[in-house]
C-alpha cells in the first residue's frame, strides 16, 4: 500500500482579514513598546541626539528621584483607595438596580451618562466650581456644621486627591453595567431556596451573590485598578498635579519629563516602572485570587 | 511557509517602522525658488483671536503679492503649544515657519540649534533691520536660530479705582503695599469669595518672575549666570520671608486664596478686587480686554515698579517672541521672505498693529510711530520698561526644567510645606543641579 501523502490546504482568508488589525496593532503598540525600552537605556533629548547610558535613568529613578517618589505615593494612594471605592460603590448601585423598581431603565442610563463624559475639560471645569471652598459642595457641608466647612479641596494637600477619588468614583458606569450583568446571571433558584431556609436578603447578598459574581469583581478590580495607574486627566485638567504634587501621578510625570522637558529616555524609563508595578499588582491579585475567588466549574 | 510568512511581514514592519522613526536630513545650499514655481509652506502661531485674525490677514497679502505662493496656517491657543512644537519638531513635522519663544530657542536643542540657520537666509531677510544685541539673545551655537519681535518686560497693570475708593495712592514700597492692605482688605476672610488685594500674580510663572524681581531688587544680581545660580541662601530667604510678609498682610493672596483660574479670566482681577496685575507688557492687551470692575476708561493705568525703598530697579525683559523657519523646510528661501514681508510691509505691519506688542525691527517700529500705533496702554508700559535699565533674561532663566524646580519650591513655601530657609536651600540647590545638567 502506498503512503498516501495529504496535503493540508491553508486557508488564508482569515489571516488577511486580521492583517490590517496585526498591522496597526505591530506599529501602533508593539513597536513603541520595544523601542520605548531602548529609549529608556539612553539620554535622550527629544531634539538630540540619543547616547547609551545602560541602566542610568532607573538607577536615578530609584536613589536620587525625589519627584518619582513623591508621585509614586500619590499614584499608590489613588489606587488603594481609588479602586475599592469605585468597586464598592458600583458594586451598590448596581444591586440597587437589579431590582424591578420604577424607572430602573432611566436611572441605568443616568448612572452611566458620567463614565460616557470622562474626564474631559468641562468635568474639569464642573468639578473646580463643586469643590471650589466657595462652592456648593462647602456651601452642602456648612449645613451640617454652623457654617464653619472651609475646606479647599484642590488647595489642601490633604485633600486635592480625594476631589479626584471622587471624580473617580462618580464615573462608575462602565463597572457598574459589568456588575449588572453578572447579578442578572445569578440563578433565581438559589434566592429562592435561601428565603425557604430563612436566610435575610443581606445574609443572600453575602453568601449568594458576592460568592457567585467573586470572578467578575475580580476582573471589574484588575480593570479600574490598571486604569487608575494610567490616571492623567484628572490630574492633569484640575489640580495640575499640586498641591505640592500631592496629585503628580505617575502619568503626568511621564507626560511633563517626555514632552514639556524633551527627556524621551527619562520619560520611558519612567513608563517602563510604571508598566513594572503595574504587573506586580496584577500578579499578586491573580496569584491570590484562588482563595477569595469562586469558579462554579 | 506560514513562517515565512510571518517573518516577512515582520521585516516589513521593521522597515516601516524605521522610516517612521525618519532619519535626519542633511542640509542642502539654499537654492532660490523660482517665481513662477507653484510653492506651499506653512505657518504655525499661538495666540489670542485678535492675534489670529491679523496674522490670517498678513498671510493674505502675501499670498496676493506672491501669488505663487500658498500659506498654509496653523494656530492655537498658548495652553499646550510648547508640546505641540517639541512633538512637531520630533517627528519632522513641523511648520516652515514658526512663532517661537525666547527660551524654546535655547532650551530645545539643550545647546544646539534645532531651527535653520537664518544667517544662510539674509540675502532674504534683512537682518541688519535688528539691532545685534537683539538678535545675538536669539543666537544659539554661533547660529542665528529666531529673529525676535520685539523686547518684552514685565508690568505693574493698575485698577487705579480700587485705591480710590480706599482713599489711598497707589504704593511705591514693599511697606507701602503692606500698609495698602491693610485698608483695601480690611474686610478679607481666610477664603472669602469678595477678597480684595493690592496686587495678584497670575500662576506659577508670574509669582516666579514676581519673586525672580524682587531678587533682583534686593540683590542687585541677576538669577543666574554662566550656568551658575547668582545668590546665597540668606539672599533667598530675606526675600522669601518678605514675600510672604505681603501675603500674611493681605497684599498679594495666599496660597489657599489663588482662584483657580490662572489666566486673564480670573475673577479677582475681571471684577475689579485686585489693585494690580503683574503682566508682560506686550500682552497686556489680555487683561485690559478681560476687565469688566469698570466705572470709567481710564481707570487701568501702569505704575512703576514696586521695590524696598521706592528707588528705580533695573528689570528683566527677553525677546517677546520671535520667527524661526524649520531645517525640514523645502523653501526656506520663501520662508524666510514671508517672515521679512511681515516686518517690512507697511500694510503687512499696520494689519498686525500691536497685537504682537512693539517691535524691535527698525522698519517695524518705524512703521508702527509713524502710523501712530504705539499708543494706550501697551505703548505706556513699554516707555515705562525703557525708562529702567535692562537686563537680558539668561536663555536659560525660562528653561523647563530649571524653572520647574522652582515652581516647586515657590509652591512648596506659599504652602507652607518649606519654610523660607529650607526653601531657599532647596531654590539654589534644585536650580543649579539643572543648570549643570545643561553646562555639563
Amino acid at each position: 500500500m502506498t503512503k498516501e501523502k495529504t496535503k493540508k490546504k491553508i486557508n488564508y482568508v482569515p489571516y488577511l482579514m486580521l492583517l490590517p488589525w496585526m498591522i496597526g496593532f505591530v506599529i501602533f503598540k508593539v513597536y513603541p513598546i520595544v523601542v520605548s525600552f531602548f529609549y529608556s537605556l539612553q539620554e535622550y533629548p527629544i531634539l538630540g541626539d540619543p547616547e547609551f547610558i545602560g541602566l542610568e535613568n532607573y538607577i536615578e529613578i530609584f536613589t536620587k528621584d525625589e519627584i518619582f517618589r513623591t508621585s509614586l505615593v500619590a499614584t499608590l494612594k489613588y489606587v488603594l483607595i481609588g479602586t475599592p471605592v469605585v468597586v464598592i460603590v458600583a458594586f451598590f448601585v448596581a444591586f440597587i438596580l437589579n431590582f424591578k423598581l420604577k424607572g430602573v431603565n432611566f436611572f441605568r442610563t443616568a448612572y452611566y451618562i458620567p463614565s460616557i463624559l470622562g474626564g474631559n475639560v468641562a468635568v474639569s471645569i464642573l468639578w473646580t466650581m463643586l469643590f471650589d471652598v466657595n462652592g456648593p459642595i462647602n456651601t452642602v457641608l456648612s449645613v451640617f456644621t454652623n457654617g464653619e466647612v472651609a475646606i479647599n479641596w484642590t488647595k489642601d494637600a490633604n485633600f486635592a486627591i480625594f476631589t479626584l477619588i471622587i471624580l473617580k468614583a462618580w464615573q462608575f458606569g462602565s463597572t457598574m453595567l459589568i456588575f449588572l450583568s453578572a447579578l442578572q446571571g445569578v440563578s433565581k433558584s438559589l434566592y429562592e431556596a435561601a428565603s425557604l431556609d430563612g436566610a435575610s436578603k443581606i445574609r443572600q447578598l453575602f453568601s449568594i451573590t458576592v460568592p457567585i459574581i467573586t470572578p467578575v469583581i475580580l476582573f471589574n478590580a484588575i480593570n479600574v485598578l490598571v486604569k487608575a495607574f494610567q490616571e492623567f486627566n484628572s490630574a492633569y485638567l484640575i489640580t495640575k498635579g499640586g498641591p505640592n504634587k500631592t496629585t503628580y501621578f505617575l502619568n503626568l510625570y511621564i507626560y511633563e519629563e517626555a514632552f514639556q522637558k524633551g527627556n524621551y529616555g527619562y520619560a520611558s524609563a519612567l513608563t517602563w516602572v510604571l508598566l513594572a508595578i503595574i504587573g506586580i499588582f496584577t500578579i499578586i491579585i491573580f496569584k491570590t485570587s484562588d482563595n477569595y475567588v469562586y469558579y462554579n466549574d | 511557509m506560514k513562517r515565512r510568512v510571518i517573518a516577512g511581514l515582520l521585516v516589513s514592519v521593521m522597515v516601516l517602522g524605521a522610516a517612521l522613526t525618519g532619519c535626519g536630513s542633511k542640509k542642502e545650499e539654499v537654492k532660490e525658488t523660482g517665481a513662477d514655481e507653484e510653492v506651499t509652506i506653512s505657518f504655525s502661531w499661538w495666540g489670542s483671536d485678535d492675534r489670529h485674525t491679523a496674522m490670517q490677514e498678513v498671510v493674505k497679502l502675501y499670498e496676493a503679492e506672491n501669488p505663487n505662493v500658498t500659506v498654509e496656517v496653523v494656530y492655537g491657543a498658548w495652553d499646550g503649544w510648547q508640546t505641540k512644537m517639541l512633538t512637531q519638531l520630533s517627528g519632522k513635522t513641523e511648520a516652515d515657519v514658526m512663532q517661537v519663544n525666547y527660551n524654546w530657542v535655547h532650551s530645545f536643542g539643550k545647546g544646539s540649534n534645532v531651527f535653520y540657520d537664518l544667517n544662510e537666509l539674509s540675502d532674504y531677510l534683512e537682518l541688519s533691520n535688528w539691532d545685534s544685541d537683539y538678535l545675538k539673545a536669539m543666537e544659539v551655537d554661533g547660529e542665528q536660530a529666531a529673529v525676535p519681535h520685539g523686547m518684552n518686560g514685565r508690568v505693574q497693570v493698575v485698577n487705579s479705582t480700587i485705591f480710590d475708593e480706599a482713599g489711598i495712592e497707589y504704593p511705591t514700597t514693599y511697606d507701602e503695599m503692606i500698609a495698602a492692605a491693610a485698608v483695601i482688605g480690611a474686610g478679607n476672610t481666610a477664603t472669602g469669595a469678595d477678597n480684595k488685594y493690592v496686587s495678584i500674580n497670575v500662576g506659577k510663572e508670574c509669582t516666579d518672575l514676581y519673586i525672580a524681581q524682587m531678587l533682583y531688587n534686593a540683590t542687585g544680581k541677576v538669577m543666574q549666570s554662566d550656568g551658575k545660580v547668582n545668590y546665597s541662601e540668606k539672599d533667598v530667604a530675606a526675600v522669601f520671608d518678605q514675600y510672604l510678609a505681603l501675603e500674611d498682610a493681605g497684599a498679594l493672596p495666599k496660597f489657599e486664596q489663588d482662584d483657580p483660574i490662572q489666566n486673564e479670566s480670573n475673577p479677582v482681577w475681571t471684577s475689579g478686587r485686585a489693585g494690580a496685575v503683574y503682566e508682560w507688557a506686550g500682552t497686556l492687551n489680555k487683561y485690559t480686554g478681560s476687565y469688566k470692575g469698570g466705572g470709567h476708561d481710564d481707570e487701568l493705568v501702569v505704575k512703576p515698579y514696586i521695590t524696598e525703598d521706592g528707588t528705580e530697579p533695573t528689570v528683566y525683559v527677553k525677546p517677546n517672541l520671535g520667527y524661526a523657519v524649520s531645517k525640514n523646510s523645502k523653501y526656506p528661501d520663501v520662508a524666510a521672505d514671508f517672515v521679512n514681508f511681515m516686518f517690512t510691509n507697511e500694510e503687512a505691519v499696520k494689519t498686525l498693529g500691536t497685537s504682537l506688542g512693539i517691535s524691535s525691527n527698525k522698519v517695524t517700529n518705524e512703521i508702527q510711530e509713524a502710523e501712530g500705533m504705539i499708543t494706550g496702554k501697551v505703548a505706556e508700559a513699554y516707555e515705562l520698561l525703557n525708562s529702567y535699565d535692562q537686563t537680558i533674561m539668561d536663555p536659560y532663566f525660562e528653561d523647563e526644567n530649571v524653572r520647574g524646580t522652582r515652581y516647586i519650591v515657590i509652591e512648596g513655601l506659599r504652602s507652607g510645606k518649606y519654610n523660607s530657609q529650607d526653601a531657599a536651600a532647596k531654590y539654589i540647590a534644585d536650580q543649579q543641579e539643572e543648570l549643570d545638567k545643561l553646562y555639563d
